[in-house]
């Protein structure tokens, strides 16, 4: 640098200050809209010079936020079904077979096992409680399966089960937050935001990432499971209903027909390219994307969401009962929105928290109750998936935030009325099928009593590298930028589970 | 602080090469009036580029103390090195005085020869001999495969071939990476910097096996994960060596290792056949691409920088404009979903030229088994999707011999699941799909109200 121009600099600088100390705090706010506006445009500018192809851009449209984008690789799967059982289903009355733990039913738990930990309840010396159900070896893989699931028992050879997921949550909602969002705090994006951001969504007039849940209440981390975090908020799951409205507040009111309906949507986008106009502001072009898609789904989403029209074969098949608010329908819906182009479906059953502490929360009552409403519907969803060619491209997981103790609840030190287990965060299984899975796998092995992992680990970190990694994603590659640095929705951490890959 | 001097020589010795190189373009240059001001400058180049050898010449001989490196080689290139460096000093000093000019373009031309000479025996060291004719050279196929295993000795003609492909480029006879030698029995038993690298009849123990099975990422990793990886196989191979002793002289008989082997080699290499061909194509005209935009195709290539494409018809209202679009894509398409779209068998006529095509989605569609003849030529089929369409048996046949058709969904057409024998013979590789899958009523589907009485 030449000594006039460091001369020139220092002119143009204080001349800067000498302007900025004229500008209120309107002024200012207003300006730097504007300059963060035009910051974004520029970006979006200077990409498009770089990219002369229409469709070759991977970059954030605010004018058309859910346009398709293609992955950084070519990924086996399209979409994704994640089934999410909240509460934390037992993997001891499921998945994990461990015969040496009848043995030990009614013993004293061994203080080994309790030193220096910590459970949500069980306090003093709890006892062992054996496994509450019978275990079969199923398919041609022999994989084990409690008889606690008879109809996935027969589809087990497109499963791959992962029987040492750990996790360092022992709360509901902290632990729901990690798998979900890659962090056990608020505020992160969810793992199909993420999704929706990086391949956007095929079908224009439905959202890419829908949220369904069923068991009587959402899960205990709350709609942040679903949020978008620091993404643009057009990415956060949409939450749908299987029952009333498919979702609250779209449809119009008594007296709006869809002709007024339009006019005043239109009204309100002309304000807000006004207002564009004067900000730049790129999430005001999302509010008018946003605007006009949820115009759309006016008609779409009813139509979608409408199992009436299935027919009787496939209501047979998920044990579906249309107009009631079900796990069934909810995963029937799950399949319609897959092959109609949604990107990413979560389901949420609520009420699988089986403390003992009555009998629709025992693990030899209960259980075996929400076991016989999702079997069916969950057998069905891969069949059907199979039938209409769609299984190699969906990913479907299930899982929870964790699992459940070998112990035997004693809530404050006293005995519970009914068998239950706590909280257990240090082993408990998932399974994956479809989007590229080998089929018929087994990952992981916890020890003779399922209390701790022996082989194979899998942290919620893994099972996102994984999902992405299906789509076409580099888990360490997929950045968004957030105050000044680039997240990740695995952060720091994170493998993908080549093991269970085909 | 003497490594890092070492260290410093692979990046010196570019000084001297592109210095002197200059020097001798000018020398070489016809001596024309306008060249005058470069042939001025030849000498303070000259003196240079000699510097910067004699820089080079020093930290070379501290990088070749350093013991990474102990071959022949090295001792070729030290001393043309040195002579280079003394050369181009005595040519510089000599080059000005009287009567030498006539002889200036040889003496450059014997510079040149002698950097040239230098410089690839450096290369050769740091990145193997045959680096560089390996592009040109066919080099003689690694394959285990056609090892006899009756005959065969275990170390020479099993875990040689490995080492020697997959380690020896840097633990060999020109690199000696971590002071290790896997290119002879004496140097394997030796082992290297870190101890031994194999412990016969101990497989857990052994290094090499320890490194071969570190996840890529990991520092310790070998082979880089940059450089080739050996195959499952091949590390199975090793195993089996290690836990059976080791041995180099036995064959593979005399060490008991036949029926394993075998079995280890005839697990097949996991070969992808991906949907996706690997060669590279031209991107496709974008005016072609906008026109299925503005249509409301959905188009994406199928990763980010390729040029194959995938399209969706799934918010087309326009089919006919569309399809006739799609024909011009007849190199980049290679998945198409038009599943639902009131497709008939015109318009499969349109898709005959798009012979990448590795998916096709047609369920619910107008389609019938004369449009189906259309798809003979698409040679690269992997996934066709007929449910729902008015397809018999007799339509699909007409496909037989696809090479690459693995999966074929046919549920509610109209092809008979008696057709399954026939339908297998003619696409032997092919899974079909008839679907009408049921999950029976079982009597555990109840809700139960107590806790079954256990057995």
């Amino acid at each position: 640098m030449t000594q006039k121009e460091i001369h020139n600099q220092r002119l143009q600088k204080e001349a800067e200050h000498v302007s900025l100390q004229c500008y209120t705090r309107r002024h200012f706010i207003k300006e730097s809209a504007m300059g963060l506006g035009s910051l974004a445009l520029g970006a979006l500018l200077g990409s498009c010079g770089n990219n002369p192809s229409p469709i070759a851009n991977n970059f954030f449209d605010a004018t058309n936020p859910l346009a398709p984008k293609p992955p950084m690789f070519t990924g086996k799967a399209k979409s994704v079904i994640y089934i999410h059982m909240a509460g934390a289903p037992s993997q001891l009355e499921l998945f994990s077979y461990k015969p040496e733990l009848s043995k030990l039913d009614g013993l004293d738990c061994p203080p080994s096992l309790l030193e220096g930990k910590k459970f949500a309840f069980i306090r003093g010396v709890p006892k062992m409680l054996g496994p509450q159900a019978n275990f079969r070896q199923h398919g041609q893989s022999g994989l084990w399966l409690s008889d606690n699931l008879p109809h996935l028992s027969t589809v087990i050879d497109d499963m791959a089960i992962l029987n040492a997921v750990t996790t360092d949550q022992f709360n509901h909602a902290p632990a729901q937050l990690l798998m979900h969002t890659g962090t056990p705090r608020l505020g992160r994006p969810s793992l199909g935001s993420w999704v929706t951001y990086g391949l956007g969504s095929e079908n224009k007039n439905l959202p890419g990432f829908v949220v369904l849940t069923s068991g009587g209440n959402n899960p205990d981390a709350g709609k942040s499971v679903w949020g978008s975090g620091f993404l643009p908020s057009v990415y956060q799951g949409v939450q749908c209903r299987s029952e009333g409205d498919p979702v609250l507040f779209i449809k119009d009111p008594d007296g709006m027909n869809r002709d007024l309906r339009k006019a005043s949507i239109d009204a309100i986008n002309k304000i807000n390219h006004e207002e564009y106009q004067e900000y730049k502001d790129p999430e005001i072009l999302s509010r008018i994307a946003q605007y006009e898609m949820a115009y759309k789904m006016q008609i779409s989403v009813p139509e979608v969401m409408n199992i009436n029209d299935e027919p009787l074969y496939i209501h047979e098949m998920y044990g579906t009962k249309p107009g009631e608010a079900n796990f069934a329908n909810n995963v029937l819906l799950a399949r319609k929105l897959v092959e109609k182009g949604v990107r990413f479906v979560q389901l949420f059953d609520w009420g699988w928290d089986t403390h003992g502490d009555s009998a629709g929360n025992a693990v030899d009552i209960g259980l075996i109750n929400k076991c016989r409403r999702v079997d069916r519907p969950i057998t069905a969803l891969l069949l059907d998936l199979k039938q209409r060619g769609l299984l190699d491209e969906t990913l479907v997981i299930w899982g929870s935030e964790f699992g459940r103790t070998p112990m035997q609840e004693n809530r404050e030190g006293k005995q519970m009325p009914f068998k239950g287990r706590d909280h257990h965060a240090a082993a408990f299984s998932m399974w994956m099928a479809g989007g590229g899975i080998k089929g018929g796998t087994s990952y992981g092995e916890s020890d003779e009593i399922g209390y701790d992992v022996v082989s194979g680990k899998v942290e919620a970190f893994d099972i996102q590298a994984t999902i992405l990694n299906q789509l076409g994603f580099d888990h360490e590659k997929f950045t968004f930028e957030s105050q000044g640095r680039p997240f990740r929705l695995t952060d720091v951490a994170g493998k993908v589970l080549h093991e269970i890959i085909s | 602080m003497l490594e890092l001097i070492g260290h410093l020589h692979p990046l010196l010795v570019h000084l001297p090469i592109g210095i002197l190189l200059l020097a001798i373009l000018f020398e070489l240059l016809p001596s024309r009036k306008r060249y005058r001001p470069l042939k001025r400058s030849i000498f303070t180049i000259l003196l240079i580029g000699s510097t910067t050898a004699v820089m080079s010449c020093v930290t070379g001989y501290v990088l070749s103390q350093s013991g990474d490196y102990e071959s022949e080689l090295i001792g070729w290139h030290q001393w043309m090195g040195i002579s280079l460096t003394i050369y181009s000093l005595g040519y510089s000093w000599i080059r000005n005085k009287k009567g030498f000019k006539p002889y200036r373009k040889l003496f450059s031309f014997v510079l040149l020869i002698l950097l040239m000479i230098t410089g690839h025996l450096g290369g050769s060291i740091t990145h193997g001999e045959d680096y560089l004719m390996a592009a040109v050279s066919v080099k003689s196929s690694f394959n285990l495969s056609n090892v006899n295993l009756q005959e065969a000795l275990y170390y020479e003609d099993l875990v040689k071939p490995i080492l020697q492909n997959r380690c020896a480029g840097c633990h060999g006879s020109s690199k000696q990476k971590g002071k290790l030698r896997l290119d002879a029995p004496e140097y394997i038993l030796k082992g290297g910097k870190d101890g031994k690298v194999l412990i016969a009849g101990k497989v857990d123990d052994s290094e090499m096996i320890d490194r071969l099975l570190l996840p890529p990422d990991d520092e310790d990793h070998m082979p880089p994960k940059e450089k080739a990886q050996p195959s499952a196989k091949e590390i199975e191979i090793l195993k089996l060596w290690i836990a059976s002793g080791a041995d180099f002289k036995k064959s593979v008989v005399e060490s008991n290792q036949v029926v394993s082997l075998q079995k280890v080699m005839s697990s097949k290499e996991i070969k992808l056949i991906t949907d996706v061909p690997e060669e590279d194509v031209a991107s496709a005209d974008s005016k072609t691409i906008n026109e299925l935009l503005k249509l409301g195709a959905v188009i994406l290539p199928v990763a980010q920088g390729s040029n194959y494409l995938s399209v969706n018809l799934i918010n087309v209202e326009a089919l006919d404009s569309a399809v006739d679009q799609l024909s011009q894509l007849n190199q980049q398409l290679v998945w198409l979903k038009a599943g639902g779209q009131p497709m008939t068998d015109n318009h499969l006529l349109k898709l005959v030229h798009l012979n990448n095509i590795t998916k096709l989605s047609l369920e619910h569609t107008r389609i019938s088994d004369v449009g189906l003849s259309s798809l003979k030529s698409l040679k690269n089929l992997q996934y066709l999707n007929l449910n729902g369409t008015q397809v018999t048996f007799r339509g699909l046949v007409q496909l037989e011999g696809l090479p690459q058709l693995k999966n074929i969904f046919v549920y509610q057409t109209l092809i008979n699941r008696e057709d399954i024998g026939a339908l297998n013979k003619s696409f032997p590789n092919a899974i079909i799909d008839f679907g009408d899958y049921v999950v029976p009523a079982l009597p555990f589907d109840t809700i139960v109200s107590r806790a079954p009485v256990s057995k």
